[in-house]
């Protein structure tokens, strides 16, 4: 079974699907738990909620991962067994780009900060350049793999 | 699981809904027909608006429509409005008639591997801009005012990865789109299916469009 993961959304399972997603700006964090074969994908909109407790807890990236965490760990998981895989925070369209720090960097920083907060180790990152990416996650193995339209 | 917060949609009275969504449909029927002339002339053969299909809706309703195109490959011209009206316009071409489209005009035989992508970006780019700036004008026309534009910004990449960077630069997630697709053709039956979209604030171009 494939499942695609919409902006915004959180998605664990224990079952050997594939999930699956598409990101420009926006950070793709794949977290698996190789022990108990539980697998993860938050599909991270924005860097920080300042307090916006009506957001699907997906938007943005602090409140994601520890949600995502929280979920695998109601699953069975143990942080110790995590590591996680980020993608994602493209600058797609360089004409509308200005001076500040994109905002795909900024989600991918606070991503990174809570990752290390819990001790959880990314083991493969393609972060920021100025293509998409599509981001399959195999949960029967944990096998993750990016890959570009344009590049493979 | 929803995209949007109820308190911000804001709503039009039925009537002024009807009126934003005439005025649209007449905006997006103009700016098709002219773009077609423009691709008559470019192509050096007639080329007719075979159909099209014009809707307001949500930015959700939109991505939901579109959510088994996400991993397909599109090009894209985006150009922002720099007026008073807030507003994004989109055009899409899906990877394969994009090529068509390129291999028409650049008259080289159909299925051969064009190894010159960034000159086929350009390509593309240049009739979405055809697209956009007939869209423009039209627009103007009807607001009796000079649009200042920015510089179209041209890409292929993931439709998934186009949209969401739209909606993210622009901070559009909860507001309403406008989405058109008018299908091209010529006289070989060769069709091209456009997509068009403007993002902006529906009340905010209601205000401007009722002038």
């Amino acid at each position: 079974m494939e499942t695609f993961i919409k902006m915004n959304e959180i998605y664990i399972t224990k079952s050997p699907y594939l999930i699956k997603t598409v990101v420009g700006s926006c950070i793709a964090l794949c977290v698996w738990d190789s022990y108990g074969q539980i697998g993860g994908m938050g599909h991270i909109m924005l860097p920080e909620s300042n307090g916006d407790q009506d957001a699907p807890p997906g938007k943005y990236a602090d409140t994601a991962v520890k949600y995502l965490i929280s979920k695998m760990i109601n699953e069975g998981s143990l942080l110790k067994n995590m590591q996680a895989t980020c993608a994602g925070g493209a600058s797609m369209f360089r004409n509308h780009q200005n001076k500040i720090e994109p905002v795909g960097i900024k989600n991918y920083k606070i991503v990174k900060k809570e990752l290390t907060h819990f001790g959880i180790p990314i083991v493969t990152e393609a972060v920021g350049g100025t293509l998409g990416r599509k981001v399959l996650m195999n949960c029967a193995s944990g096998k993750i793999t990016i890959s570009t339209l344009l590049k493979g | 699981m929803t995209l949007f917060k109820e308190e911000e949609m804001l709503e039009l009275s039925e009537s002024e809904q009807t009126k934003l969504e005439n005025s649209l449909t007449q905006l997006f029927i103009d700016s098709f027909n002219r773009a077609a002339k423009a691709f008559s002339q470019l192509l050096l053969q007639e080329m007719v608006i075979s159909r099209y299909k014009i809707e307001l809706i949500s930015g959700e309703q939109f991505i939901n429509q579109l959510e088994n195109q996400m991993e397909s490959g599109y090009f894209a011209s985006i150009i922002k409005l720099q007026n008073d009206m807030d507003a994004t316009i989109v055009f899409l071409l899906t990877e394969e008639e994009g090529k068509k489209l390129y291999n028409i005009l650049n008259d080289v035989k159909q299925n051969t591997d064009c190894p010159h992508l960034e000159d086929m970006i350009d390509s593309i780019g240049e009739l979405n801009n055809i697209l956009g700036s007939n869209f423009i004008n039209c627009l103007a026309n009807m607001l009796n005012q000079t649009i200042p534009t920015s510089v179209p910004s041209n890409t292929l990449d993931l439709l998934g990865a186009i949209l969401e960077s739209i909606i993210l630069q622009n901070e559009y997630v909860n507001k309403n789109i406008f989405f058109a697709e008018a299908e091209i053709s010529d006289k070989d039956r060769n069709t091209f299916s456009v997509k068009l979209i403007i993002l902006s604030d529906k009340i905010q171009l209601m205000k401007l469009l009722s002038q």
